[in-house]
């Protein structure tokens, strides 16, 4: 370390290297949008709420005053509740806006202390719902509803974590439904999940939603049971839903992609997001692509959104006990 | 099949899929040779553009990016002792003590040699288990899962070699260090000091950031000279190398069916296929001494495990529907976003696009190995310049790959820490490797072990009545016992011992 070059040459790398981080980008002009708009994507690349994110924000620019880019930022971690805290603590002048995931970072708030508080977001619209279905695979013995409240062994549920949507919706169907049951977890996405019900290793499985396990049911590797609904579902429709199992209770029940701006964001400018998003979902392109890619569009505006998160919280808010125990246990 | 993969030959006469492949194929290098950065970043990256493509020509872009990842990665781990993405963390082992002792060259074209017939070989056993992909998912379960990580943390007292207290010792802290997070198994957190940014645990890239290649910078602070030492000649000659992974007929083999098999385990990550070959490797030499000491072996298992384990990653994710690692996954994503259905069905209905993707990764990785070739000596020139310049170049770039994955500046604080923690394991005389590969694996097998007792009610046969389980665990018992026949029957060779 006797060469004063070398410590020059090491501030100088840092300064480069700060520079770099920290570089802000400059805004250009005035009104909504000046810049690049960054989505935040709270989980990582490829799974269901990064490619809603990536084909909305492909058709989404058009619908906006002035053309800017929308780049997918995706920021995993800590069960989706890293990304939801970077959105909440984002500038909130309309740059940066987030895809969520309803009940999951909802029920998060629930059970544990977080930084955010999900009815303070500045919410723009939704995209989808995502209802859930309960399979067995192939050579199962279960054969409905019943055949599982009456099993002699609990029935083993596959599921990445029991936080996870696929999870809850394990959790509360089998508590509510009485059936005897075990969780099996920590499978590293809900495919291998799905997988882990095919090879027969566990009994049952609803990770993944009807969307994701739609391809396996069409092989016929999985068979759903019942659907976690109030009407028949449009590609399941020889699936009983269980309402007409008698549990109502269960129907709303569902996993909703809510797309939203940091708390304080100007109403004129949510009111911009979210008349491009409404036009985004209605675009000829879009449209086209989820047909193709066999992913349903539940569109809906800021404050139907809004409607969503409230009926959703008081929903779980009566199960709020079952819930922390059936997460901890 | 055959009218499928023509329609995938008649791509590659187009002008743009041809152009395309080519800047894939630059893509891919750059971001696996940048520290911390690798396919999964660029892959998302590039997804956008790629919308208004024609799925074909989207396809054999992504898949060229993808092709060239493995060998880019090789190159700093050679030169610089820098995993260029995780996967390439074996080849530092071997790759950079050849580098030290001027024979950057040769070590350049081993690895890309080995990253090239790797790539084809894992390739060929993709086409060839398409037909049985079903039955080869659901042979893979938790049990086996276990067994087979068992097997890689028996690997860390091979690692040890000579130093066994401290390699196990270190081996133990990787464990440890593994299990800081949150476990869905047990659904606590644990270890997490209560600060929400452990909650997923120590994130691996900055912390294989830290240890191998801050901690190796650090170290050259403190001696200064060069990388390639001060009076070693220039590099040995590339076509040494090419020469040695012919020579190594056996260990290339054995490495590449490693690759594969551990590629088509969906989860098992790349990260531990080649520090099992590199163990196999060494296992099975004349001279396992010479290992980690600049024996060419050691890249040759190292890289062609690597380049093998693509091949075998596509063969779930295709034939399956299910990701066989992360860039997998982004792939998959770029399927549902180019309106492909992907499952079971895949395979069915858009053959031509898997072919397509083996097409591009074919020819990237040719393209990759080639450039590797030809370039070898002017990147050998970087062991050659005084450290006093690179140190401060190769921090920045660890920096930056530690950041650029989250954008989350604790990441590249963790780098820092581990970078300094990394260093002072090598003064004291633990093995770096050791550490690695405990805390790579730990986590997974405790997983692995868990899900399998869940699976069976608790009952513990889980591990002894599938086939499979069997037989890796027989494989685990010979190697536990074969240093002790062979010591044993060279003990009565000789007259004495010790």
């Amino acid at each position: 370390m006797k060469n004063k070059k070398f410590y020059l040459y090491l501030a100088f790398s840092f300064v480069i290297f700060f520079t770099f981080v920290l570089a802000p980008t400059v805004a250009a002009g005035k009104g909504f949008p000046q810049k690049t708009i960054t989505w935040i994507v709270t989980y990582p690349p490829g799974g269901g709420f990064d490619t809603y994110a990536r084909a909305i924000a492909k058709h989404m620019p058009k619908y906006l005053p002035r053309k800017v880019q929308i780049v997918i930022k995706n920021s995993p971690g800590a069960g989706g509740r890293y990304g939801t805290n970077l959105l909440y603590r984002a500038r909130p002048n309309g740059h940066t806006i987030g895809i969520l995931n309803v009940p999951g970072v909802l029920i998060s708030q629930m059970v544990m202390k977080t930084k955010y508080d999900m009815t303070q977001f500045a919410y723009i619209g939704a995209c989808d719902q995502v209802k859930y279905c309960l399979s067995v695979p192939k050579n199962s013995p279960f054969k409905s509803l019943k055949d599982l409240q009456q099993a002699k062994k609990p029935v083993r549920m596959s599921t990445t974590g029991k936080g996870s949507s696929g999870g809850l919706m394990s959790i509360m169907t089998a508590e509510f439904t009485k059936i005897p049951y075990t969780m099996v977890t920590g499978y590293k996405g809900a495919p291998a999940s799905m997988v882990a019900a095919i090879r027969g290793d566990v009994d049952a499985v609803m990770d993944g939603g009807i969307e994701s396990q739609l391809t396996y049911i069409t092989e016929g590797e999985l068979i759903p049971l019942f659907v976690l609904g109030s009407k028949k579902e449009k590609y399941l429709p020889d699936v009983i839903t269980i309402k007409e199992l008698g549990y109502p209770e269960l129907a709303p029940l569902g996993m909703y992609r809510l797309i939203a701006a940091p708390p304080g964001t100007p109403k004129d400018i949510v009111t911009i997001l979210e008349k491009a998003l409404l036009k985004t979902l209605d675009d000829t392109d879009f449209r086209a692509w989820s047909k193709k890619a066999k992913r349903s569009i539940h569109p809906s505006n800021g404050k139907e959104a809004r409607d969503i998160l409230k009926a959703q919280a008081k929903l779980y808010e009566q199960y709020r006990e079952l819930l922390k125990k059936a997460v901890k246990k | 099949m055959i009218e499928a993969f023509l329609q995938a030959l008649t791509y590659l006469l187009r002008g743009d899929t041809i152009i395309l492949i080519f800047l894939g194929n630059i893509i891919g290098l750059i971001f696996g040779a940048l520290p911390g950065l690798g396919g999964v970043i660029a892959l998302a990256i590039i997804l956008p553009f790629t919308f208004g493509m024609d799925p074909m020509v989207a396809f054999f872009f992504l898949s060229a990016i993808m092709g060239s990842v493995a060998f880019g990665g090789s190159i700093s781990a050679i030169l610089l002792n820098t995993p260029g993405t995780a996967p390439n963390a074996a080849t530092c082992l071997d790759g950079y003590p050849m580098a030290c002792k001027g024979e950057a060259r040769k070590a350049l074209g081993i690895s890309a040699t080995a990253c090239g017939l790797g790539a084809i070989f894992g390739l060929i056993v993709l086409v060839l288990l398409i037909p049985v992909v079903r039955r080869i998912v659901m042979l893979f379960g938790p049990p086996e899962f276990f067994m087979l990580v068992l097997f890689g943390l028996i690997t860390v007292a091979f690692a040890a070699k000579g130093n066994l207290l401290n390699g196990l010792f270190a081996g133990g802290v990787g464990i440890l260090l593994s299990m800081i997070g949150y476990s869905p198994v047990f659904g606590i957190l644990r270890f997490n000091l209560g600060s929400e940014y452990l909650w997923d645990g120590i994130e691996m890239i900055p912390f294989l950031i830290g240890i191998f290649a801050l901690s190796e910078l650090i170290n050259y602070s403190v001696k200064g000279g060069k990388i390639a030492g001060e009076e070693q000649a220039a590099g040995g000659k590339t076509i040494d190398g090419v020469k040695e992974v012919f020579r190594h007929k056996a260990c290339f083999l054995q490495s590449s069916i490693i690759g594969v098999v551990i590629g088509i385990i969906p989860g098992v990550g790349g990260t531990v296929a080649n520090f099992i070959a590199y163990i196999a490797a060494m296992h099975t030499a004349d001279n396992p001494e010479t290992f980690g000491q600049g024996n060419p072996a050691g890249i040759v298992a190292s890289e062609s495990s690597n380049d093998a384990k693509d091949g075998g990653a596509l063969l779930p994710t295709v034939g399956f529907g299910i990701p066989g690692s992360a860039e997998m996954a982004v792939l998959l994503g770029g399927f549902i976003l180019h309106g492909l259905e992907v499952g079971p069905m895949l395979i069915r209905e858009h053959l031509d696009i898997v072919f397509a993707l083996l097409l591009g990764l074919l020819i990237s990785n040719i393209l990759a190995s080639s450039f590797g070739l030809l370039m070898s000596k002017h990147l050998a020139k970087l062991t050659h310049i005084n450290v006093y310049y690179i140190v401060p170049m190769v921090a920045v770039l660890c920096f930056v790959g530690a950041y650029v994955l989250r954008e989350n500046i604790w990441d590249v604080v963790l780098a820092l820490v581990a970078g300094v923690f990394g260093y002072f394991m090598m003064k004291f005389g633990f093995p770096n490797i050791c550490l690695v590969i405990g805390f790579i694996l730990g986590v997974l097998a405790e997983k692995a072990f868990h899900q399998s007792l869940m699976m069976s009610y608790g009952s513990y046969a889980v591990f002894f009545n599938r086939t499979i389980t069997l037989i890796i665990l027989g494989l685990i018992i010979l190697v536990l016992i074969l240093p002790f026949i062979t010591g044993f029957r060279k003990g009565r060779n000789s007259e004495s011992d010790s």
